[in-house]
């Protein structure tokens, strides 16, 4: 029986109302190669951020190697032994990769040859020994990967907590980064990693932990997590463990399925051919193919990391576009600015809602129709709060003081009152209770059936298979799947993008 | 110490003076509150504004009141281009970048002012310099109640701006998410530039109100920069009330610390306040903890 | 090492030069060049290499000018003592200003306003104090001998410059390959993730602030020697704030060369602004404003990074 060594014990910590990480205890055995994962925003890199000393956990203890450390400060948690590994990467961009490297290695050698030295022996183990005179804002995603895992190796840590390491790599370089984790097992290193890449957690986990909504919801090893219910519905939604979900899919299916049919000889809404381009030297989309017909929802789905929030970006102006053609209502808007798309009623509810939290209920609604249908504001107010009666309630209150669920109301109604002709939502049923989920799809149904297309961009893929026409599938900025809701449901391509089986 | 009518003349011109500081520190607070900056050009645009007015009376008789709307709408475009044109391309992605220009703006609108004007100081004498009205057993010289009333007339007609307008709104939800705001076809960059603009023009205002109870010189400038600093960061970034009410304080406690303290020694007494509340209440009396 | 072999070059080049240059205004001008050079090299340690901009660095300036005065009029200290008690008086202020700032979290544009604030204090306190002369100002009589800090000619000013500026240089290039050095460059970079891998940013940030601070208060110190006097608006006032950061930023932030290019750059374009329009007033410092303007928006990485940039792109972005 290996000697544990992190173990936290009942930690929670609360972020405005919200409980980001509620009551949470495990405990890591030392030598061990463990994962932590769970659905986008279910307080993993909180956990991390708690155990290595950035947070300070409001109950509960955090013990390292026999120590209380909880809430000691980071730097001190590193000189014991525990570093960490960041989900978004935080190289020191002025400085070379042997540079960046190096600073991970004065931790236990304070001489500057000797460091230097250290440090290219282990570039050499992370295979980044080519690049080490690279300035590190140079390198790909999977350069800077490496980078942060580097600097964190060079550190010699006892404990080696890796956030994400492997999102936003294609599968190849996935493939390749696999035995550098392992190698550092093999040199005794204790290693906890937060990873989406299923695959890649189910052939390297000894030990699995299932967070979601800030809560440990199962734990146990790879097989055993797989097989778990409760697990599958935390990332495919209610309804998906079992296989009743697909039936209810089939049946819902057929009243659209005719209107499919119809709108495929007329021109599409939106036509998007050939999408490619990302952030600074990434490349995100690989070349998308998508098309909505008038009347349709159309669900583009996909794990995190996957593209899809990109893929919106890009077709409303945010992110500028590389290569492809965006066509919007038979105008082409490639690249066009986003003053410019707003306008023809192509109008997106983004990801986060990001709704204006300085400001009152009402007046988030009103710079709904800054560009758009203003003229007809007072009715469309009236409108959206027929709608979400509890926005009526809610009118002068500001808005970042209401909760998620509401939030979210606001989002789309603000959405709304621009007269959307095609209404991209991104992800509206994030970090919402089961309930409001519900609501949430409910809504959606309605608005289809005002003759409003839709674009819905989701992780939860049970309700939205219920929901859509047609559905997308997007894995590493490709598509995998196009075509009906049923021949998704019933294929293998879902579960293993999913879950990694 | 002092009999109360000295001291209630202090604290009258001190809140006279000091609703011109709010008015000067209400555009520092819009240009900071949105843009994020640090506009250490704000004391040399009042400056520039302030030799306006002086040049706009000196050569062609207009007087300080009359320009008024011509100072404002000279300084909006003035803030507009410069934010457009030289701020929003120095940036590359780094606040302090920003802070560098703007610096560097200040120094060279300080000294291009030094080369033309010379270090003179200058006055203007209008018909009612030397009038005053009583208030109490005070004496307060006209010029100085208007600026008081001009001052919060002014600042009164922003807030409604900003909390009124679709233009307000937009300003003020681009300060919190920015991208939300382009998701409703807000032209970020535009509202940015109207919002330096804005912040600008009150100058142009306050530099109106200044002049007839005041001096210019090319150094003016650097002594309102750390005032108005000081206000904003006392009433909380970002808030109007707070700015409001921060220059009126600051009006007093300037006018109170000289009458005790003496003329240089007075001034101490603001910027310890500034360091004081940096270090241990940075969101101010009224602005949120961050 | 290459960089040790070029301050070593600097300095033997600059040494021999009075053998070959008879004129006392060459000599002049490089005494002028090499000592806002030590004004940029001191502010590029905090400012280049550390990341935290200061606005008011002119504060260790007037407290190293101050303590080389009152040091020998009141206390009767040798010029050369007081010298060394200047640096380290500066840098004891450096240490408070930074355990003050540093441990209330401020960065960026609210440091950069503090420090202001500080100068401004102190030069107030300066001229209502008679301790420091008040508005009037401090003067040290004249008595040239080498024991009393004072020379003839600029060609004895120029060696004491140079041996600081040597100074300052020696420890930039210890900054570029030493734990130390390495710390507060991670800092700047990002001082989250370096916290990750075993760095206390507010200890590392202390020690940069008191370098800093105490080579400024060794500039102020040599001003002092060499003009004979000081007033509260030279001494904490913003010109030197300013010509200190400029020439920072125009040579090259956080580089071992950039601060000696950018003032050499800013001097000679002042004097060929002179020669082509005369002395006018201020036209320096339009000069300045206008070359930082431009500097930060076309070349953000200085002159000196032209030159590096075959080896480093530094292209500004976070993570």
């Amino acid at each position: 029986m290996a000697d544990i060594i992190l173990s936290v014990s009942g930690v929670s910590i609360s972020f405005g109302g919200l409980k980001a990480v509620n009551n949470v205890s495990l405990d890591v055995p030392q030598g061990s190669l463990t994962a932590l994962i769970g659905p986008n925003g279910a307080g993993k890199t909180t956990l991390f951020a708690l155990m290595s000393g950035f947070l300070k956990p409001h109950q509960g203890t955090v013990t390292y190697c026999g120590q209380d450390i909880t809430g000691q400060a980071p730097y001190i948690n590193a000189v014991a032994g525990m570093t960490r590994t960041f989900q978004i990467v935080q190289p020191f961009a002025a400085q070379t990769v042997l540079e960046n490297i190096a600073v991970g290695a004065h931790l236990h050698y304070p001489n500057r040859h000797v460091a230097l030295n250290f440090a290219r022996d282990i570039a050499q183990q992370v295979g980044l020994i080519s690049q080490i005179d690279k300035p590190a804002a140079d390198l790909t995603v999977a350069g800077r990967k490496r980078l942060e895992l580097a600097r964190a190796l060079a550190a010699k840590p006892k404990l080696l907590l890796l956030d994400e390491v492997l999102a936003g790599l294609n599968p190849q370089e996935i493939l390749e980064m696999i035995p550098v984790i392992r190698n550092m097992t093999q040199q005794g290193i204790t290693v906890l990693m937060i990873e989406h890449v299923m695959q890649a957690v189910m052939n390297l986990a000894e030990h699995i932990w299932v967070l979601a909504q800030g809560e440990l919801i199962a734990q146990g090893n790879p097989n055993d997590i797989t097989q778990n219910a409760q697990v599958i519905e935390a990332y495919l939604g209610k309804g998906a463990a079992t296989g009743q979900s697909t039936a209810s899919v089939v049946t819902n299916a057929p009243s659209t399925q005719v209107s499919f049919a119809s709108t495929q000889h007329t021109n599409p809404l939106l036509e998007v051919s050939g999408l490619r381009g990302g952030y600074g030297h990434t490349e995100v989309l690989r070349g998308i193919d998508l098309k909505v017909y008038q009347g349709e929802t159309v669900a583009l789905l996909g794990s995190n990391g996957a593209g899809k929030t990109t893929f919106n970006q890009m077709i409303c102006g945010l992110v500028p576009t590389q290569a492809g053609l965006v066509k919007f209502a038979n105008v082409d808007i490639t690249g066009a600015h986003y003053t410019n798309i707003v306008p023809r009623g192509l109008i997106q509810v983004p990801e986060g809602r990001k709704i204006f939290p300085n400001l009152t209920v009402l007046e988030n609604l009103e710079l709904g129709s800054f560009s758009r249908a203003r003229a007809r504001r007072s009715e469309n107010i009236e409108y959206v709060f027929n709608t979400f009666p509890r926005l009526r309630e809610r009118t002068k209150q500001l808005a970042g003081t209401m909760s998620g669920g509401e939030q979210q109301m606001l989002a789309i109604g603000r959405g709304l009152m621009a007269e959307p002709i095609l209404l991209i939502l991104d992800e509206p049923s994030l970090g919402l209770s089961p309930r409001l989920v519900e609501e949430m799809f409910e809504l959606i149904h309605k608005l289809r059936e005002t003759g409003l297309s839709i674009l819905l961009v989701e992780q939860n893929v049970a309700q939205s298979l219920n929901t859509a026409d047609r559905v997308y599938v997007m894995e590493n900025g490709a598509l995998k799947f196009s075509g009906l809701p049923s021949d998704l449901m019933n294929s293998d391509d879902l579960r293993r993008a999913y879950l990694g089986l | 110490m002092f009999d109360f009518s000295i001291l209630f003349a202090s604290v009258l011109n001190g809140l006279t003076s000091g609703a011109v500081y709010a008015l000067v520190a209400l555009g520092l607070t819009l240009i900071y509150g949105v843009l994020h900056i640090i506009n250490f050009a704000h004391g040399a645009a009042l400056m520039v504004a302030m030799y306006g007015v002086y040049e706009l009376y000196s050569k062609l008789g207009i007087d300080p009141y009359v320009a008024l709307p011509f100072l404002v709408l000279g300084m909006f475009l003035l803030g507009y281009a410069l934010q457009r044109v030289i701020i929003n391309h120095a940036s590359h992605g780094k606040d302090e970048n920003i802070l560098l220009v703007t610096l560097g703006l200040a120094i060279v609108l300080e000294n291009l002012a030094l080369l033309f004007f010379k270090s003179d100081t200058r006055t203007i004498d209008t018909a009612y310099s030397l009038t005053t009205i009583a208030i109490g057993p005070a004496f307060i010289a006209l010029p100085k109640l208007i600026a008081f009333a001009g001052a919060l007339v002014v600042s009164a007609i922003l807030m409604l701006l900003v909390s009124g307008t679709d233009l307000g709104r937009a300003i003020r939800a681009i300060s919190k998410e920015k991208q939300g705001a382009k998701l409703m076809g807000i032209h970020v960059e535009h509202i940015y530039a109207m919002s330096f603009g804005i912040g600008l023009a009150c100058l142009g205002a306050a530099a109106c109100f200044l002049l007839p109870t005041y001096y210019v010189n090319p150094q003016v400038g650097s002594g309102f920069v750390l005032i108005a600093f000081t206000i904003v960061v006392l009433g909380g970034m970002g808030s109007f009330s707070g700015a409001l009410i921060g220059g009126l304080l600051i009006g007093v406690v300037e006018s109170l610390g000289g009458l005790y303290l003496g003329e240089s020694l007075g001034q101490i007494g603001i910027f310890i306040i500034f360091i004081v509340v940096l270090l241990f209440r940075p969101q101010g009396l009224f602005g949120a903890r961050a | 090492m290459k960089s040790l072999l070029g301050i070593a070059a600097l300095a033997i080049g600059v040494g021999l030069l009075p053998l070959f240059v008879e004129s006392g205004v060459w000599i002049n001008f490089v005494m002028m060049t090499l000592y806002a050079a030590l004004l940029a090299q001191a502010w590029n340690i905090l400012g280049g290499f550390g990341g935290q901009f200061s606005f008011g660095h002119a504060l260790f300036f007037g407290f190293g000018a101050y303590t080389q005065a009152i040091a020998q009029l009141q206390w009767g200290f040798n010029p050369w003592v007081a010298l060394t008690m200047a640096g380290f008086v500066s840098g004891a202020v450096g240490l408070g200003v930074g355990a003050l700032t540093f441990r209330y979290g401020l960065k960026g544009s609210y440091f950069a306003l503090v420090t202001l604030a500080f100068a401004e204090v102190f030069r107030i306190l300066a001229v209502s104090v008679p301790f420091t002369g008040a508005g009037v100002g401090m003067m040290i009589p004249l008595k040239e001998s080498v024991s009393n800090l004072q020379f003839e000619s600029r060609v004895g000013f120029m060696y004491v410059i140079l041996g600081l500026l040597v100074a300052a240089m020696l420890v930039t290039w210890w900054l570029q390959n030493s734990k130390f050095g390495a710390y507060l460059q991670a800092v700047r970079d990002n001082e989250y993730a370096a916290q990750a891998i075993g760095v206390n940013p507010f200890r590392v940030k202390l020690g940069a602030i008191a370098l800093s601070g105490a080579f400024m208060g060794w500039a102020g110190a040599f001003y002092l020697q060499v003009f004979q006097y000081i007033d509260p608006s030279i001494a904490f006032g913003p010109h030197t704030s300013v010509e200190a950061l400029v020439a920072a930023i125009v040579g090259g932030l956080g580089t071992l060369w950039g601060p000696l290019l950018g003032a050499l750059a800013l001097h000679l374009l002042s004097d060929l602004t002179r020669n082509l329009f005369g002395s006018l007033p201020g036209i320096n410092m339009v000069i300045y404003g206008s070359m930082l303007i431009v500097i930060v928006m076309f070349l953000p990485r200085g002159i000196a990074g032209i030159g590096l940039s075959v080896t480093r792109l530094w292209r500004g972005k976070r993570g």
